[in-house]
């Protein structure tokens, strides 16, 4: 029995060998990003608005019962109206730019974060403008 | 046309419940419209970014929607989707912080421009 030769290196990880082959390949940084872009975007939107928390004292992310209270409806509806789209082929998602991971129903993980994180932003600007207009007119 | 009916659908129901039944007075207040501009101008780079036509991320079925796209490729029924979305959960903060108590409604009524501070 031959012996299976061993891996080398720049077998097992092709980035490293400089050389012939073109298009992505397993191990590329953009192949893998790809798949949570609509994540990433989600994820900036928490991480720009996260400033009215702190620097503009919006207090949305420090009360959570009420944010709970204000969030746990229109997520309940909105998800309720994503199903039936997907469903019905009103929208659907580019494979390339979503994990592929599912809630039930079919539902994509992005979809829910979505409306988790997109009110929130709302109600960190609409806390930050009142803060603001508050200062500004004692 | 199912999208653009629904959304329709969904901003009508939503100033309805505000109007007649929440009453939490943000229509009436400029702190709910500036903050809600602001929103508008970062819903148009964030929902471009998840439609525009060069690397879609959403795909929109030509036959549920009106086929009116604006700015980066939005279908035009993604802002009153937005709308509904947004403003059902202000109406419903500002209800959540009516509801505690004097000291809280004071601070976080639809006075918009009231005495917030110190909290």
């Amino acid at each position: 029995m031959a012996e299976a030769p061993p891996i080398r290196p720049c077998e097992r990880y092709p980035r490293c060998a400089p050389y012939t082959h073109s298009g992505p390949r397993y191990g590329d940084v953009s192949v893998d990003l790809d798949r949570f872009q609509y994540l990433l975007v989600m994820g900036a939107c928490v991480a720009i608005t996260l400033p009215l928390e702190f620097l503009f004292g919006a207090r949305v992310w420090r009360r959570p019962r009420r944010l709970v209270a204000a969030l746990a409806v229109p997520l309940a509806i909105f998800v309720v109206w994503d199903v039936i789209a997907i469903a019905r082929d009103h929208w659907s998602f580019n494979p390339e730019y979503v994990t592929g991971w599912k809630l039930p129903l079919d539902l994509p993980v992005e979809e829910f974060v979505f409306f988790v994180v997109i009110p929130i932003c709302g109600l960190l600007t609409f806390e930050a403008v009142r803060r603001v207009l508050a200062h500004h007119t004692r | 046309m199912e999208y653009t009916i629904a959304s329709i659908v969904a901003v009508v129901v939503v100033v309805a419940v505000e109007v007649l039944w929440l009453r939490t007075g943000i229509f009436a207040t400029a702190t709910y419209w500036i903050a809600y501009g602001i929103v508008v101008f970062f819903q148009i780079l964030v929902d471009g970014w998840l439609t525009k036509l060069s690397a879609p991320i959403v795909l929109y079925n030509p036959d549920e929607f009106s086929g009116w796209r604006v700015f980066f490729d939005s279908p035009v029924e993604d802002f009153l989707f937005g709308f509904a979305l947004i403003t059902l959960t202000i109406m419903l903060w500002e209800r959540a912080g009516q509801r505690r108590g004097t000291a809280a409604s004071a601070g976080s009524g639809a006075g918009g421009t009231g005495p917030t501070l110190p909290r």
